[in-house]
């Protein structure tokens, strides 16, 4: 117990993990109980409780009907889920790439992985593989796989005597991304009537969930979030500067990339089943900041739950706000963010965030 | 202790340092100086292992430079550049536990000697009452004694110092410099640092290196280092050179208008 | 950090957020009143195009279009360019076929249109469509600025827009009067009445209460086609209801909504360019409950028909009725 006085950050790492993590609950309540079918709250809870092994028994399934049964365990409770888990790995790796290119405007599409991944999706719309080698699965399958292309060419126009300036791997990022936009845009002047779907795709979209794209992508943002929260420290360590953090023995360029890869990796399976949804990578460390200061050993964890409620908040109004119609979620996070965004501009006391 | 050895460097072409040889020994205060361009930093940097020499080899008791890890280099040796800390807000209890982070394995947080290292040092430095301020909160002058008193936590044998006392005012100079020298004493600890300021190397450094054009112009004591023809002929002015009259070691003078002949 | 400083900005920021929300809900609410005053708008013009077009005038004419402007022609057209679909399907209904010189890129009805020149798509390729010197542009409102264009360029362009049947009808006199084939457009309308009245009759002793739910997908995203637009009205008029016609035009419906609604037929428009759509839709885990997928009646319609304001709508109608009623059309 000395110990952890000595080591204030732990207890406030649980502190506000424990505040999140009831937000986080919070949130997902208030998102299964609202829809545009007409449930009743209590209905709800009775479905999920009978869809619980332990619960059962005790619920009466005659109670409800099969559709609003389907309604709240395949339909709302998936889009949870997959809301959750993108909405942590947006923020983890908007924290990671604002800490390692010590930039407070980084995001996670800053070095082109959404453009690389909006590409791949555009091209399997395009050429209507969406029943390809991979199922279901072949829209989310290459549009990652572009995104790691897209990274993979960045990341090799970026070394330059085997080394990675931060500078040249931005500048690098922007290249590729203008590129790979003109491709895009290439694609959607030829698309004639696959356009609103790709158009569909490139806004974002939470829509259409299944469970099997959370418990796929899941895994690894929860991996990479925890990798990255092992550097931690060593991004404390950085954000005091590059030279200095070398001397105490951090090895920064290779932690660096290593931070890169996993906060690419995560983005580019969030956006492989989401597409891309602005604002909330960028928003979120922001928001954390506002809160429990810029540690990063703090920051990772609130991020991760800040940006798991804010996009099932979101989510939830972009399909209640216009019932029956659904928005797409990206609005929602721009409106949301960007006033909050000139709100932190604002109150900013110095120009390191 | 450190052993340097014909180094060489070049960028583009242009030799910035050539064959430099020089040792110091264990608790021994070696200062650099040298005009603008002479390729202190360079050597700093080699010195510090940012770079690597295009010939000649750094031993570090007797080992290699290039033979040690990141962490183990940095256990062994603590580098104050020229940087400086960011004004980041952490605080600078905070600050001083990352020259810790050599000694710290990537899944272990911070030991108990760790904090008793820590709180020892911030007591040494005087920073115990600001231990919980953030750094974007401290003058210049005060991140630099948070940056010294890290790399002290850093408990090394040789400590490499950039410039420390540039921006500070001569109190604060005096004063940082003051704690560096005790705390080399206490830890019979070996500095390397580099000065700008000739009577400051000269008071504070048992032996000096005066450099020139990357070369060693001159190394040893004060006396046999300074000399008015060769700061002429390096620094383009021309010195009076009187003797302090308490350390018994010689200053340097200087005068707006050279001294018709 | 001082305190009230921070709490006067937490209220600006609730303040800020509460804004953003207002403007939100505001924006939705601008929305859909343009689309509620649209179609009296166009009830006004159409009545002006159909008392212009009774009167059997021979050349020159003058014609009020659907943009509101004064199209002169002086003598009947001879080289047609249509840069909309719909038109050409029209004005080859009309048998204006072999006077058309020029198509769009998106034309394939009827086959014939194949060998005619294209002039572009999304953007229409001006140049393209001087070169081959029409006497008479046929357009629709969403050319946009191209209508403009072509007009500076000295070319005759009747801008022409219909949102339900009757308009469609009105849309044929026009076109017919513009190039004089009142006759043929006279047997076209009685020819697409017959049909619109056969699949009435045919569904007319559907009860009120026994009317079949209708699901109409127009993408996988669930796309769907609101109150306002022909896959409606089309539906209204196979005596079936529209699950999206509480929404307004094209728009995107929530899941869970057209399931608590049960479709009892789904059709789709996008089979021609998803294959299997119907299948995938019967494949989908969450739509087991809903009793179209549960009897298999999903079904893909040809989208050019049901979305194109021309003859062919009618046809559509029979194919979604026999889809909705099988065994009102057995008999």
């Amino acid at each position: 117990m000395d110990n952890l006085r000595k080591r204030p950050w732990i207890i406030k790492t649980m502190g506000w993990s424990a505040v999140l993590l009831s937000l986080l609950v919070v949130m997902a309540v208030w998102s299964v109980s609202t829809g545009s079918a007409d449930i009743s709250f209590l209905t709800v809870w009775k479905i999920i409780a009978g869809g619980i092994p332990l619960f059962t028994s005790w619920m009466d399934p005659s109670s409800w009907t099969d559709a609003e049964e389907v309604i709240v365990w395949q339909i709302r409770l998936p889009r949870i889920f997959l809301a959750a888990i993108v909405g942590m790995g947006l923020a983890v790796a908007g924290v990671a790439f604002q800490g390692v290119l010590r930039n407070p405007l980084a995001d996670p599409y800053i070095l082109g992985v959404s453009s690389g991944a909006a590409f791949g999706a555009a091209l399997v719309i395009l050429l209507g593989w969406q029943q390809g080698w991979f199922g279901a699965w072949t829209l989310p399958i290459t549009a990652f796989a572009s995104a790691m292309l897209t990274l993979l060419i960045v990341y090799r126009l970026a070394l330059i005597r085997h080394r990675i300036e931060m500078d040249t791997i931005l500048l690098a990022g922007v290249v590729v991304q203008s590129f790979v936009g003109a491709a895009l845009s290439f694609i959607l002047a030829i698309s004639n009537e696959h356009m609103q779907q790709i158009v569909f795709w490139l806004m974002g979209s939470l829509a259409l969930s299944k469970w099997e794209f959370g418990w796929v992508v899941a895994p690894l943002v929860v991996a990479g979030s925890l990798i990255i929260w092992f550097f931690t420290r060593e991004l404390n360590i950085i954000a005091l500067g590059e030279e200095s953090a070398y001397h105490v023995g951090v090895e920064v360029d290779r932690i660096r990339i290593v931070l890169l890869v996993m906060a690419s990796l995560i983005t580019g399976a969030a956006v492989s089943v989401s597409g891309t949804i602005g604002f909330v990578g960028m928003i979120v460390p922001h928001i954390a900041r506002f809160l429990v200061g810029s540690d990063h050993r703090i920051l990772l964890p609130v991020s991760a739950f800040l940006g798991a409620s804010l996009l099932i908040a979101a989510d939830t109004l972009a399909r209640s706000v216009m019932d029956p119609r659904e928005l797409p979620i990206g609005v929602i996070t721009a409106f949301l963010g960007a006033p909050f965004f000139a709100f932190l501009l604002r109150r900013r006391k110095n120009k390191y965030f | 202790m450190l052993d340097v050895k014909g180094v060489c460097k070049s960028y583009d072409g242009n030799r910035v340092l050539d064959d430099i040889t020089f040792e110091v020994k264990r608790g021994e205060c070696l200062g650099i100086i040298g005009p603008n361009g002479s390729g202190k930093s360079t050597l700093i940097r080699i010195l510090s292992a940012m770079e690597k020499p295009d010939q000649g080899e750094i031993r570090i008791h007797q080992v290699p430079i290039e033979k040690f890890t990141a962490k183990e280099l940095a256990r062994t040796m603590a580098v104050l550049s020229q940087g400086g800390l960011q004004p980041y807000p952490v605080t600078v209890e905070e600050a001083v536990m990352m020259g810790r982070y050599p000694y710290q394995k990537w899944y272990r947080q911070e030991s108990r000697e760790d904090q008793r290292v820590v709180q020892k040092i911030l007591q040494e430095t005087g920073l115990s009452e600001m231990a919980d301020r953030y750094l974007d909160e401290l003058s210049g002058g005060e991140r630099q004694r948070v940056a010294i008193a890290r790399a002290m936590a850093q408990e090394p044998d040789i400590m490499l110092l950039d410039e420390p006392t540039t921006f500070l005012d001569i109190g604060y100079q005096i004063s940082l410099l003051n704690r560096l020298k005790e705390w080399q004493r206490k830890n019979a600890s070996t500095m390397v640092m580099v000065l700008h300021d000739l009577n400051l190397a000269i008071q504070y450094c048992d032996r000096i290196l005066l450099m020139e054009k990357g070369k060693v112009c001159k190394w040893g004591s004060g006396h046999e280092v300074i000399d008015a023809a060769v700061l002429h002929r390096i620094y383009g002015v021309r010195p009076v050179i009187i003797e302090h009259p308490q350390l018994k070691v010689p200053q340097i003078i200087l005068q707006s208008e050279p001294v018709s002949s | 950090m001082n305190k009230r400083f921070f709490s006067k900005n937490r209220l600006w920021m609730a303040l800020l957020s509460l804004l953003a929300l207002m403007i939100l809900v505001a924006g939705c609410g601008d929305q859909a009143s343009p689309a509620d005053q649209a179609p009296a708008e166009e009830q006004q013009q159409q009545q002006s195009q159909q008392s212009e077009s009774e009167s059997q005038s021979s050349f020159p004419v003058t014609i009020t279009d659907a943009s509101g402007y004064e199209v002169v022609i002086e003598e009947e057209p001879q080289r047609i360019v249509s840069v909309i679909p719909s038109a050409t399907e029209t004005a080859f209904a009309l048998g204006l076929g072999d006077r058309i010189v020029g198509v769009s890129d998106w034309d394939n009805y009827p086959e014939e249109v194949n060998e005619k020149e294209k002039i572009g798509g999304l953007e229409i390729n001006t140049e393209k469509v001087l070169s081959l010197e029409p006497d008479l542009v046929l357009a629709h409102p969403t050319n946009g600025e191209a209508i403009g264009v072509l007009r500076e360029l000295g070319l005759n362009v009747l801008v022409l827009d219909a949102n339900n049947l009757e308009e469609v009808y009105a849309l044929i006199n026009t076109m017919a009067k513009a190039t004089g084939s009142q006759d043929q457009a006279a047997a076209l309308i009685e020819q697409m009445k017959q049909v619109r009245d056969e699949v009435v009759k045919a569904v007319s002793d559907v009860p009120q209460d026994g009317r079949k739910k209708v699901w109409v997908e127009v993408s996988a995203e669930l796309y769907t086609a609101g109150k306002g637009t022909f896959i409606d009205e089309l539906i209204t008029l196979a005596g079936a209801e529209n699950v999206a016609a509480e929404v307004e035009g094209w728009v995107q419906m929530s899941e869970e909504k057209v399931i608590e609604k049960n479709p009892d037929v789904i059709l789709t428009t996008y089979g021609y360019y998803v294959p299997d759509a119907a299948d995938k839709i019967k494949q989908r885990e969450a739509w087991q409950v809903v009793s179209a997928v549960q009897n298999g009646h999903v079904y893909n319609i040809d989208s050019d028909s049901v979305t194109r304001p021309g003859p062919r709508l009618v046809n559509a109608l029979k194919e979604m009725a026999q889809y909705i009623y099988p065994e009102q059309f057995e008999r």
